[in-house]
């Protein structure tokens, strides 16, 4: 499969500060893939980098086969993080500006317009100023002005941040149809449930390194146990004195732990000590992964995992 | 800096028809005749409107020759003034007042207590000269100085009286004299035409004064009007989070173009709205042969290239700044650099070839205004200035894009706190 981004050994400073440190990365055409992160990591910039808005210090960039992105801006769409519109222009005047910046034909630009407004439930509304739309609206009119253009390569700066549960259902489908019509699909999210849902492969990044990188499956295999859930009538006192039971935590209708050993013999040592009602074997949540990497005891900077 | 002639053409023509839809645009498309025409009515109005007050005052004739004819010239003054036009103020020659006791300096004091409590304007105190043949020493005092009116009456009268007793103590007949040395006066002509048979036209002023001011007026007006919609623009651009989403799909350089061809449209279309009714209103008046096709495209050469020079610099400076107030600190640069010709037009159009004129017309920023006013009047520029100008000021168009470029390409990201000049600057050299 070939590569839609190619990042090799990229480095940007602002300063004094390494924003991104010496990052490979290689997302392959057609994926759908998750950058996470805390605030002020270096998602955002990364970004920038892949669209050319900055350019690294240092290292290559390639884009959809060519090094200088610009030539293949019309084929790229960006949405960023920090997103505004012309508010006084109306919905139409302002998908047609922006459409027609990224090359697409009048004709086909109508229809577009007309198609994804309605997918979006926003008919109604194109002849309205942008001042009147509702934020949810607005920012549904922004996703809209990313993909009028059909880019081959889409990269969302936290398209769900700030949408209500219909709103971010509604755009989640427009880019699983995307997805679905072979587009490549880079949108960086604080929201691990959505990255465990949708994405193909999540990279994550941590104080400019590149800390994970890989499918799902592959970073929880890498990057922690199992965690058992059970719930039973004894509650905390099921486990009282069991050997190979690590991290028990209360979590009031459950308990949670690790288990040095075959979870089976667990199962079999509680159900000879109370009824069992739960019993259930988790694999390790990306926001667990997230916490522990990122959380104030891993100060010092973890060094770069490759999963892949 | 990358090109896209098609982006450049579609952000200009979004600039565009976002300027001209606006009301800032149809404000600006008034402000100048309102600003022009406004200031000559307000002038006209002002100079129609004279403080017709009664002008009270008191003279003191130390030398005993000037009171009877002060008080004479009072009565034939009042006599012409018309009290139904209320043009100019009567005169009330108030009666002199003993010297009090103190003397004359008590009666300075006291009739100047009279001045300050407004019920009288001025008093006048006339001193005797050293000898019989020097002039009277004339002490004028009132509570307003710039009030030139009375003192300036006062000052003819004794003048004449004095005139008058010198030629008779003489014995030379005051209008022998007057005859003799009546002035010549020089008819302001222009040269001297062969088409014409040698003979040469009056000056006028409206050809070799108003149309070269106005001409430089009105694109002065038009860019200084261009230039800070651009800021605004940028700005605003920049404070919604519009330029990241635009420069997802345009490179710096090409946004910082297509915003500059919009704003030439733009002052375009000012302009050939101006000269449109201008021409109007000279060929009603029978100056339609009054800007020459040359002429106009010298101004429109100059526009375009003043649009470009200040256009870029007030986009460097909106893309430096994250709001408005940050813009003002940053602007004054740019303004002292655009109020130049302000400083020095009313030089250049007395001495148009002086070097100061000559300096100034060639310095680039001045130079689409003042050489333009130059070509409109006599004696025109040498071709050669002209060429330098023109030369000059493109090579400084040409620098304001690409700094401008450098400056708006790093700016426009960057928030926070604001550049300093020096930080800019730096921005410009190293990219």
């Amino acid at each position: 499969m070939t590569a839609a981004i190619a990042i090799r050994g990229a480095v940007k400073r602002f300063g004094e500060v390494q924003a991104v440190q010496r990052l490979d990365l290689t997302v392959p055409k057609g994926s759908l893939y998750g950058f996470i992160g805390p605030n002020g990591s270096g998602k955002t910039t990364t970004l920038r980098m892949i669209m050319r808005i900055l350019l690294p210090d240092e290292g290559e960039i390639e884009v959809l086969g060519d090094r200088d992105t610009r030539a293949a801006h019309d084929r790229v769409s960006y949405l960023p993080e920090e997103r505004g519109l012309y508010k006084r222009m109306t919905v139409r005047r302002l998908l047609r500006y922006f459409g027609a910046l990224k090359g697409a034909r009048q004709p086909d630009l109508d229809r577009d317009i007309d198609r994804w407004l309605g997918s979006m439930g926003l008919s109604d509304w194109i002849d309205r100023r942008i001042d009147a739309l509702s934020k949810g609206m607005a920012q549904k009119v922004q996703f809209v002005s990313a993909v009028l253009n059909r880019p081959e390569l889409l990269i969302l700066d936290e398209p769900f941040s700030g949408l209500d549960p219909v709103n971010a259902e509604v755009l989640t489908a427009a880019v699983l149809e995307l997805r679905r019509a072979g587009t490549t699909i880079v949108f960086s999210t604080h929201d691990m449930a959505v990255a465990e849902r949708m994405c193909d492969r999540i990279f994550m990044i941590y104080k400019g390194r590149k800390v994970l990188d890989g499918s799902l499956a592959e970073i929880q295999a890498e990057h922690g146990s199992d965690t058992i859930r059970v719930a039973s009538d004894a509650g905390m006192d099921a486990f009282g004195g069991l050997l190979g039971v690590r991290d028990l935590r209360d979590r009031g209708n459950y308990q949670e732990l690790g288990y040095d050993g075959d979870p089976q013999d667990l199962l079999r040592a509680l159900v000879d000590r109370t009824r069992i009602t739960r019993f259930e074997i988790a694999r390790p949540s990306l926001h667990d992964i997230f916490v522990r990497i990122a959380s104030p005891a891993e100060t010092p900077a973890p060094e770069a995992a490759h999963v892949a | 800096m990358s090109l896209d002639l098609r982006k450049i053409g579609v952000v200009a023509a979004t600039e565009f028809s976002s300027s001209v839809r606006t009301k800032s645009f149809l404000i600006s498309l008034l402000a100048l005749p309102l600003i022009m025409g406004g200031s000559i009515a307000l002038q006209a109005f002002a100079a129609s409107r004279v403080d017709v007050k009664p002008r009270r005052f008191v003279v003191v004739d130390g030398s005993g020759k000037f009171a009877a004819t002060i008080a004479k010239a009072v009565e034939g003054y009042n006599a012409n003034v018309d009290a139904t036009k209320a043009q100019r103020p009567r005169f009330v020659l108030e009666p002199t007042p003993d010297a009090p006791a103190g003397g004359e300096a008590a009666r300075s004091l006291a009739l100047s207590d009279r001045v300050r409590a407004g019920g009288l304007d001025a008093y006048v105190e006339i001193r005797p000269g050293a000898t019989p043949d020097a002039a009277p020493k004339v002490e004028y005092h009132s509570n307003n100085p710039n009030d030139d009116l009375l003192r300036g009456w006062l000052t003819a009268v004794i003048d004449s009286d004095v005139r008058a007793r010198r030629y008779k103590d003489a014995g030379i007949d005051q209008r022998v004299v007057e005859g003799l040395s009546r002035p010549v006066v020089a008819e302001n002509l222009q040269l001297a035409e062969r088409n014409d048979a040698g003979s040469a036209k009056k000056v006028d002023p409206v050809r070799t004064m108003f149309v070269p001011v106005i001409l430089m007026f009105v694109i002065f007006m038009i860019v200084m009007t261009s230039g800070p919609q651009l800021l605004n623009s940028v700005i605003e651009e920049k404070m919604s989070r519009i330029s990241e989403v635009l420069l997802g799909s345009v490179s710096p350089f090409t946004l910082m173009m297509g915003k500059l061809v919009g704003n030439v449209g733009v002052s375009m279309l000012l302009a050939s709205l101006y000269l449109g009714a201008g021409y109007g209103v000279a060929a009603y008046h029978g100056y339609a042969d009054v800007v020459s096709p040359g002429l106009l495209a010298a101004l429109i050469l100059f526009l375009f290239l003043a649009v470009l020079v200040f256009g870029s610099l007030y986009m460097a400076v909106g893309a430096a700044c994250n709001d408005l107030k940050d813009a003002q600190s940053l602007m004054w640069p740019v303004m002292i650099l655009s109020m130049l010709p302000m400083f020095v037009w009313t030089s250049v159009l007395k001495n148009p070839s002086s070097p100061l004129s000559v300096g100034m017309s060639l310095f680039p920023t001045a130079s689409p205004f003042l050489m333009l006013m130059r070509m409109a009047m006599q004696p025109t520029p040498p071709a050669w200035e002209v060429a330098l100008s023109v030369v000059l000021t493109t090579l400084t168009a040409l620098a304001c894009v690409w700094i401008g470029g450098r400056i708006f390409r790093t700016g426009l990201l960057m928030q926070g706190k604001t550049p300093t000049l020096a930080e800019m600057a730096k921005w410009a050299w190293r990219g």
